[in-house]
């Protein structure tokens, strides 16, 4: 997830990269058709994946959101992240509110929180006053 | 051998093995880099068998990174390149490379509109420090 507004504007950079990379790997077909084919497939698997991470993040940033939709285990971890950045918090104002060191927050959000212990969530939700409401269905 | 590094990290100068064993020797300083270089021999084999002979690893990988996410690199394509061999496998080359943990392209093939290729990106480096890459010789790896 796209955690800055650094990291936002790269993301922008590396997709009109893609974009023109994806338009003159066709030259490349002269040498080999396949090869051309298969890295302008992957040129596009990725300007993919960078385009939904800026739309995320161009969603997230655009109003203070009061409900954070959960859709996944992975919304549920990054929820902090998003709750900062729709709420247009610096990591120091962040790290002022839960009380964590803005070092670890730092880290915390280049892992999706992933690697947070559950205790710590708990209190970060708590200090930040996000309550959770989850419905679990069964996979079929 | 002792390898140089620059400010950023990354080799001050390309590092040559001759073997890819070497790679787990030099570049497997942990167990997440050995697990990296293990995950990622089905895909060298595959690179083997479709006659390339020489590849280069660079990104994060080719730094001083405990844990870089991947391998970034190229491979080199003869002019000789066999394109039949390539779409007989029925598979994309790149999407199966990057199953194993490689993330690849063609040496010689253009990053931009700017026609850059690939390699030259990775020379350049992130930071315009102009790094070193690893060379591969695939050649001379000896078969299990």
């Amino acid at each position: 997830m796209l955690t800055s507004k650094r990291q936002y504007n790269a993301a922008k950079l590396a997709a009109e990269d893609l974009r023109s990379a994806i338009l003159t790997q066709s030259n490349y077909a002269e040498k080999s058709s396949a090869l051309a084919r298969m890295a302008a497939n992957k040129d596009k698997r990725k300007l993919r994946e960078i385009e939904k991470q800026i739309e995320e993040y161009e969603r997230v940033t655009s109003n203070a959101l009061e409900e954070i939709e959960l859709l996944t285990f992975e919304d549920f971890l990054k929820a902090p992240i998003i709750y900062r950045l729709s709420n247009h918090m610096t990591i120091s104002r962040f790290s002022e509110l839960t009380g964590i060191n803005s070092r670890q927050i730092t880290r915390y959000e280049n892992e999706e929180y992933e690697n947070c212990s559950t205790s710590t969530l708990r209190e970060i939700f708590n200090k930040i006053n996000l309550n959770i409401s989850a419905h679990l269905k069964a996979r079929l | 051998m002792q390898l140089q590094y620059n400010s950023f990290g990354t080799l001050a100068s390309d590092h040559h093995l001759s073997h890819w064993n070497d790679v787990l020797k030099y570049w497997g300083t942990n167990a997440h880099r050995k697990k990296l270089i293990k995950n990622s021999e089905p895909a060298i084999e595959l690179l083997r068998t479709l006659g390339i002979k020489k590849i280069f690893l660079a990104g994060s990988f080719a730094s001083l990174k405990e844990k870089p996410g991947d391998i970034d690199g190229v491979f080199i394509v003869d002019d000789d390149f066999d394109d039949e061999k390539l779409e007989a496998l029925g598979f994309d080359l790149l999407e199966e490379l990057e199953k194993y943990g490689l993330d690849f392209y063609p040496a010689d093939m253009p990053t931009s509109k700017t026609g850059e290729p690939h390699i030259d990106f990775f020379r350049r480096g992130r930071n315009l420090e102009s790094p070193g890459l690893i060379e591969v010789d695939l050649t001379t790896t000896p078969k299990k």
